[in-house]
């Protein structure tokens, strides 16, 4: 199927644009449009016109859509063609041209079975599939069987199918796995069943358990009634066993109290008390005795100190000397220096000043120390001058260049011409330029008209029966193209008139020959009496009879008459003859009836066919006759035009020729018109011209001069006009503008100049306060200042040296007397010592004197801190004393030795009684409700020994029944519990509905998973297949077309063993090496994929319909001449099936210019408003 | 006189077939058989009647849990709470079961000798019962033949667990004639053993009640018992009386025009609608059957799991949680004229590859090879019985071609180019 024409009447962008793909072998189209110019939308067009505009279609943005329509015309390899109109809806969306639905089944005849899906699947090819293809080739390491059987399957991911095939199997079961979804159901489903079985009760076992516990629980109850007696008699027995020893010892400690006679008791805390007492008083003790020792050695120590006061005394004095000590001695080195310094600058004071002021001396000088205020002044106005001089010379400058440019700019003034007004000038130009190049629309149409001439000539010539000039052509009076219709109808009647009579002219005489035929037939076989002839011999037979009578009757004579009757027999003779014949005629026609009547039957039909042939003849020379009448009216009807018309069909054809020829004139005459109009304008416009012309001064037009030349001339006028126009008035600007700035600069050099002179009077001025003349500069005056400034630093510091020396020498003398003073009055042996060194020595001896009153300080306050220590001890020992004295009143003794036997008496006495107490609670409590006398009556008789025998054997008894309890507790508790477990429980029910409900579930994945696994394994298998079915012709056709496409780089394919000695596919190099689908570039790995595409695709087209081959931009990654290449590889296939190539690159409108193929290259450049359909083939490129 | 006679309570028996999933009314319908017990005894209690006749199979034979056992005890005793007795013989599931033999059955309930055909005559009802359990699993005897002839002056009821002269789906035990049941001369028949409900004849009465819970999906409809009303010796009324907690249902979906799934999926709610309405809103397990030719075909098979969840959670949506997608089966075909008219020739073998799978005889066995590991891994639940999962049989890899068609159509499909 071919698509010869695609309509987007109204689809997406598209309203009423056509796309004509008829042209080529099939043609390989290239359909051109830049981004947004509805490249999509056309491609998305194509696929809806043949499958149907989809319910959620988005095309709808400018038509409704309902009003969506796409047309096309396609045309089937039988030659067959369909043409429908596409719309939007769920049934009756075809519709032939004229808009009534027609059955889809229609459209189908030319589908050839491919549907939607496998139409994108097998033909259609975009970028994104190319990358995909190739990569998917990589990633399956060049895989034969998989590599060729994606590119026949429309660039599925094989592989990255089979994967996931896999992984959703896997994902469902894997033999070893736990994780997968019937895995889990599985051993879900073995937990379950456990779980049933755990969980179910087997009634048997039930049944026992119910009467086990029966026995078990009244067993428990007979030994719990045991235990109750036993317990009751081993506790009595137990009591009176304890109570036995109990009662002995009580009446031994009742004997002991009564022994022990009057006893006083003492409160608990007293031994403590006395204790603490007798501490008090030892500790005391001690304390006086320390003290005491210690205060005698004191006082040995303070005797021993000597003060010497008179020191002591003096002592801030000499403090202060020792003070003053350090800074005299410094104060003696530095003056030394300081002398040295201030001769140095005396001499340097001397030297500046000669340079000053010869003949004055320091002090002289010091009242002209310049002030700083005029300082700063003469400094400022320093600093200011050089500015103001440069200002000054820059407005003297700029004033000069002004000047100098304004003259300039006058002169240039001067030597330019005065300016004209050309604006009717243009005025005229433009009106001009509005009506067009009417001197090339003048060529043009004489052009047309010599083309139109030169066309209606030959024409002429090849016309024939014409002898006319080329000028009278055009007046012929030829006749009508009806007239010659009516002859041609005239005479094809006439002559079909006359064959028509020829024809049954033809018939009537060989009709009439047959009859003849027959009547010769009879007549041979004997002479046919007739009617006539019976009639004729009658007549003679009678007329004889009549002269027989007359000569017999009458006697006439009838000699003569009977000569004539018969000449050569007498009458009688003949009569008898003549009444013979009639009777042998009459017997013949009566004997021979049936050839009679047969005979004269035919000669009657012999007669009519004559006669019919006679009228036949008449009426053949009519229409013989009106024919002629008819030639000599038709060569009437020519002889105006002096021709001698040939037959009408041959005059038509004449006609038609002559017709040409005279459309030719007419064009003739309306270019002439045309020309003729031109011309007209071109007059006015030049008379116009020239007159502006002349008005401007120039030379008006010429003869010589065409109108293109004049009006070249005009412009070029008018431009200069103009230009010089604009000149002059840019001088003139230019020369105001001067005018102004010179102006501004006289201002600005009168303001400089100003300001410098007021600097000059201020300078004077300040320049007289130092007692400078008025022509010292200011580098001068800045200099002479800072000599200045260094004189009466040096004078200062002079000043400053001298007053530090004279206070040195008076500290120095101050510091003498201060110490003579003091040793005179403290050590008088010392007055020659020299002062420092007396200074230092005082000091030494107050330090140690100073030393002797603190230590004896000390030891003072240490005597009077003893004094009172040994008070508070006399004080503390006479307190404990009394203490004692009053614990031996209580106790009721003497002295403090008797009180600790006091104590023990007391306590064992307390003692002894608390017993007695504790032993008769004690067995009153175990006595079982008793009174203590009755207890301690009863036990008397007691034999312990026998008893406690019969308790051990009780015991032991008891301990037996206590385990039977235990057991049987536990046993009954365990059994209760089983049984409680069994208590109509669904628990097991509601497993085994569980388990249900993964067995469905594990059935919902195994059919699934049945599926999965028989896919993958049905897919490999389709791919072996086809592989080993298809490898050989593919390969090589892939081949060649993967050396085309590469450009040689590569020569082929070829197929060998990989890793897992699996087919793959590599490329050979012409140098027979081979290349592996991985060290392929992206590019190359496309065009790999692309050609295995085309190669399959080229196979398909072998067996079946063509299709058209759809091919969205799939060059993007290819260099420019890969992708010509791949055009041509494309053009090529173009021979045996339609391609349409949608792009929206440019530069493969380009690059196909440089394609070479014997199919061409047709061009469709579209945006979304026209479709400029400019078909090109390469050959014209 | 006001009886109640019932069959094949199956108790514990699990409902068969439903798959867990997000949504499911698992809590609605747990325990399915039990409920219909107590539904039972709840009708026996308010209709007040006098005695209720259990015709076999209260369990299931190969059920071991004493606890099951219980229950029916407990629920008896609820019985025998309202003065109500119960005659009960055991069916061919009984008498292989184990908690027959042990279980003690309170004082209400009358359960007839598996030996000899007992008869029981309650003379205040003026009632004789008749009747004789299974002793062994299969009886192959004509039980009914050893009853005795009706009673004089009583009203006559035999109760027998039987197939009669042959019932589908249900194995021949003590085989009968309709015939030579009326020739004993009772009033009523009450049979059991059929889950199907079956008035077999009237005057005299020969009745299958059916089971009281359907538990797998041929087990459709109402489920329960009859209610028998007797008046002056002659009976008034047989009345089915529904007890049954959930219920099965066949949901047909005709996609015949759909021309999407979406389509298909608005038909299948209008069909469920129906069911959920049909049956007074109770809790159903529905198969739903997806059926036509449809254009929808291919969207239907490229992704059944999307459109099962879909479908499951539109029938829980609309049946406010009580209803449980069984199965859904996806049985449509392709549409007239959308078939895939590829003739590329990779897809030409891939087709026929996938035909192999029925006609070519390695590839069949290489198949069965390839599910033989999910073969010995299936619980022998799934391998036996009348859905068995057959995955060594090479018919199951002739079945599977239709599907392993769509599944590989659709993903090598997808990775076309979209023009």
């Amino acid at each position: 199927m071919k698509i010869l024409e695609l309509d987007l009447r109204a689809f997406g962008p598209f309203t009423d644009v056509r796309l004509d793909l008829a042209e080529g072998h099939e043609g390989m189209h290239i359909l051109y449009g830049p981004n947004e110019a509805g490249k999509s939308s056309a491609l998305r067009a194509l696929k809806c016109l043949l499958y149907g505009i989809p319910k959620n279609s988005a095309d709808n943005f400018i038509h409704e859509n309902k009003a969506l329509r796409i047309g096309g015309r396609l045309r089937n390899a039988d030659g067959s063609e369909f043409a429908f109109l596409r719309r939007k809806g769920n049934k009756d969306t075809i519709l032939s041209p004229d808009g009534k639905p027609i059955d889809e089944r229609d459209l189908d005849r030319f589908l050839h079975g491919v549907t939607e899906e496998s139409f994108g699947f097998l033909f259609g090819i975009d970028h994104e599939a190319l990358v995909r293809g190739g990569r998917n080739i990589l990633a399956g390491k060049g895989e034969t069987g998989q590599s060729l059987f994606a590119a026949g399957a429309g660039g599925a991911n094989l592989r990255a199918v089979l994967e996931a095939i896999e992984a959703d199997a896997e994902a469902l079961f894997k033999n070893k796995g736990q994780l997968p979804a019937i895995n889990k159901a599985v051993s879900r489903h073995q937990e379950l069943r456990k779980r049933i079985s755990d969980l179910s009760q087997s009634s048997r076992e039930w049944a026992e358990k119910e009467k086990e516990l029966r026995k078990a629980m009244a067993e428990r109850d007979s030994v719990k009634k045991s235990l109750e007696r036993l317990t009751a008699e081993v506790n009595r027995l137990k009591r009176l066993i304890e109570i036995v020893p109990k009662s002995g010892l009580l009446r031994e400690t009742r004997a002991k109290v009564e022994a022990m006679g009057e006893v006083i008791t003492l409160p608990e805390d007293f031994a403590a008390r006395r204790h603490q007492a007798e501490k008090q008083l030892n500790a005391a003790i001690e304390v006086k005795r320390r003290a005491e020792l210690d205060l005698e050695r004191l006082h040995a120590d303070i005797a021993k100190i000597v003060l010497p006061q008179k020191l002591l005394d003096q002592a801030d004095a000499i403090e202060a000397i020792r003070e003053r000590l350090g800074q005299y001695r410094k104060a003696a080195v530095d003056l030394g220096t300081l002398k040295g310094r201030l001769q140095q600058n005396k001499a340097d004071i001397r030297v500046r000043l000669q340079e000053l002021a010869p003949g004055l001396d320091a002090e002289s000088v010091k009242g002209m120390r310049p002030r700083a205020a005029v300082k700063t002044r003469i400094q400022k106005l320093a600093s200011r001058y050089e500015a103001l001089q440069a200002e000054q010379a820059r407005a003297a400058k700029a004033l000069r260049d002004a000047e100098q440019n304004l003259n300039r700019l006058k002169d240039d003034l001067k030597s330019l011409e005065a300016p004209k007004d050309s604006a009717s000038l243009k005025k005229s130009l433009a009106k001009l330029a509005k009506s067009g190049d009417l001197a090339a629309a003048l060529q043009e149409a004489q052009k047309a008209l010599q083309n139109e001439e030169r066309q209606a000539r030959g024409l002429l010539q090849r016309l024939p029966l014409c002898s006319r000039s080329f000028e009278e052509v055009g007046r012929v009076p030829v006749p009508s193209s009806e007239t010659v219709s009516r002859f041609e109808d005239n005479f094809s009647r006439g002559k079909a008139l006359v064959d028509n009579l020829d024809s049954r002219l033809g018939d009537a005489r060989s009709e009439l020959q047959g009859v003849e035929q027959k009547i010769d037939a009879i007549r041979l076989a004997g002479a046919v009496p007739t009617e006539e002839d019976l009639e004729k011999v009658r007549d003679r037979r009678q007329k004889g009879w009549g002269l027989v009578k007359r000569a017999w009757l009458e006697g006439e004579n009838i000699e003569e008459e009977s000569r004539a009757y018969d000449p050569e027999r007498d009458l009688a003779a003949a009569y008898e003859a003549s009444v013979e014949q009639a009777d042998d005629t009459a017997d013949r026609l009566r004997r021979e009836a049936a050839r009679v009547a047969e005979y004269a039957a035919l000669v009657v039909q012999a007669e009519k066919a004559k006669e019919e042939i006679a009228r036949l003849e008449r009426e053949r020379h009519d229409a013989q006759q009106a024919t002629a009448r008819t030639t000599e009216e038709w060569k009437a009807a020519w002889a105006p035009a002096g021709i001698e018309p040939l037959t009408p069909r041959e005059m038509r054809a004449w006609l038609e020729q002559y017709g040409k020829i005279l459309q030719r004139l007419e064009k003739m005459g309306e270019q002439r018109a045309l020309i003729e109009k031109i011309q007209g304008k071109i007059g006015e416009h030049r008379e116009e011209l020239s007159r502006h012309l002349e008005a401007l001064g120039e030379k008006p037009a010429t003869e010589e001069e065409t109108f293109g030349q004049l009006v070249e001339r005009c412009e070029m006028t008018q431009e200069w006009l103009e230009r010089l126009a604009r000149r002059h008035a840019d001088l003139e600007t230019k020369i105001s503008a001067m005018a102004d700035e010179i102006k501004a600069h006289t201002q600005a050099q009168a303001d400089a100049e100003k300001r410098l002179a007021d600097w000059r009077n201020e300078w004077s001025e300040a320049v007289k306060i130092l007692g400078m003349g008025e022509g010292t500069t200011p580098d001068e005056a800045l200099v002479t200042l800072s000599k200045l400034d260094e004189l009466f630093k040096k004078i200062d510091e002079s000043d400053d040296l001298e007053r530090r020396i004279f206070g040195i020498n008076r500290d120095a003398e101050l510091f003498n007397a201060d110490v003579k003073a003091l040793i005179g009055h403290v050590a008088p042996d010392w007055e020659r010592l020299p002062p420092d060194q007396a200074a230092a020595q005082l000091n030494a001896e107050l330090t140690r004197a100073r030393d002797a009153a603190t230590r004896h300080t000390q030891i003072a306050r240490e005597i009077e801190q003893k004094g009172r220590g040994l008070r508070e001890a006399e004080k503390e020992i006479a307190l404990a004393t009394e203490k004692l004295k009053s614990l031996c009143r209580q106790a009721g003794c003497d002295t403090p030795d008797e009180l600790e036997a006091r104590e023990k008496r007391s306590t064992d006495y307390q003692e002894l009684k608390q017993r007695i107490q504790v032993l008769e609670t004690d067995i009153v409590e175990r006595g079982g409700g008793a009174t203590l006398q009755q207890i301690l009556h009863d036990v008397e008789e007691v034999d312990v020994d026998a008893l406690t025998a019969q308790m051990k054997e009780l015991e032991r008894e008891l301990s037996t029944l206590r385990e039977r309890q235990s057991e049987l507790d536990e046993r009954v508790g365990s059994l209760r519990s089983e049984l409680g477990r069994i208590d109509g429980s669904s628990a097991a029910a509601e497993a085994a509905e569980e388990a249900q409900g993964v067995l469905a579930s594990i059935r919902d994945h195994v059919d699934d998973y049945v599926k999965l696994r028989l896919a993958s394994l049905v897919l490999r298998q389709a791919i072996e297949n086809y592989r080993a079915k298809n490898q050989g012709p593919l390969l090589e056709r892939a081949g060649t077309l993967f050396a085309r496409l590469t450009l040689g780089s590569f020569s082929g394919l070829k197929t060998d063993y990989g890793e897992n000695d699996e087919p793959v596919l590599q490329g050979v190099r012409p140098d027979g090496n081979v290349v592996d689908v991985a060290g392929m570039s992206d590019g190359t790995l496309d065009q790999l994929y692309l050609s295995l595409r085309l190669a399959t695709l080229e196979k398909y087209l072998e067996t079946n319909e063509p299709m058209p081959f759809i091919v969205d931009d799939i060059l993007i990654r290819f260099d420019d001449d890969r992708a010509r290449a791949t055009l041509e590889v494309l053009a090529d296939l173009s021979e045996k099936t339609q391609v349409l190539f949608f792009t929206h690159h440019a530069r493969l409108v380009e690059l196909s210019s440089k394609v070479r193929s014997k199919c061409g290259l047709l061009f469709h450049q579209f945006n979304s408003a026209t479709f400029k359909d400019s078909v090109v083939t390469s050959e014209e490129l | 006189m006001k009886f109640i006679h019932a069959a094949d309570i199956h108790l514990d028996s699990p409902l068969v077939g439903l798959q867990f999933y997000e949504g499911a009314p698992v809590e609605e319908i747990r325990g399915a058989t039990r409920r219909a017990l107590e539904n039972l005894v709840e009708l026996a209690a308010a209709e007040k009647v006098d005695f209720v006749l259990l015709a076999g199979d209260l369990y299931d034979g190969d059920w071991k849990d004493y606890n099951t056992g219980l229950f029916l005890a407990s629920q008896m005793s609820r019985l025998r709470e309202e003065g109500i007795r119960a005659f009960v013989i055991s069916g061919n599931h009984d008498a292989a079961s184990q908690i027959t033999k042990h279980l003690r059955m309170p004082d209400n309930v009358k359960t007839l000798s598996v030996r000899n055909p007992e008869s029981v005559h309650i003379e205040d009802l003026g009632l004789a019962i008749h009747g004789q359990g299974y002793a062994a699993r299969a009886v192959t005897d004509d039980l009914a033949g050893g009853y005795p002839l009706a009673t004089p002056h009583h009203f006559n009821i035999g109760l027998l667990h039987t197939s009669l002269d042959g019932r589908e789906g249900h194995e021949s035990y003590a085989p009968t004639s309709v015939g030579s049941l009326l020739s004993k001369g009772y009033d009523y028949w009450a049979l059991g053993h059929v889950h199907a409900r079956e008035i077999v004849r009237e005057e005299p009465w020969v009745v299958f009640p059916g089971n009281l819970q359907g538990r797998h999906i041929r087990e459709t409809g109402p489920k329960g018992c009859m209610l028998v009303e007797e008046q002056d010796g002659r009976i008034v009324r047989v009345e089915h009386r529904e007890l049954d907690v959930m219920r099965w249902a066949v949901a047909v979906v005709d996609a015949g025009r759909a021309a999407r799934g979406d389509d298909v999926i608005d038909a299948a709610i209008k069909v469920l609608k129906k069911a959920v309405k049909e049956n007074n809103e109770m809790p159903l397990a529905v198969r739903v059957e997806i059926m036509g030719a449809t254009k929808a075909h291919r969207e239907l098979l490229a992704n059944p799991e999307r459109w099962k969840s879909e479908l499951r959670a539109v029938a829980t949506d609309i049946s406010g949680g009580t209803m449980w997608l069984e199965k859904i089966r996806f049985a449509t075909r392709e549409a007239a004229g959308t078939t895939l008219g590829a003739k590329s020739e990779a897809l030409v073998e891939l087709m026929s590859a996938v035909d192999g799978l029925s006609t070519n005889a390695d590839l069949v066995s290489a198949a069965v090879e390839a599910l033989g590991d999910l073969h010995e891994k299936l619980p022998h639940e799934l391998k036996s019985g009348d859905e068995a999962i057959r995955l060594d049989d090479p018919e199951t890899v002739k079945r599977a071609a239709e599907g392993v068609r769509q599944v590989l159509m659709e993903r090598i499909l997808a990775g076309g180019v979209e023009l």
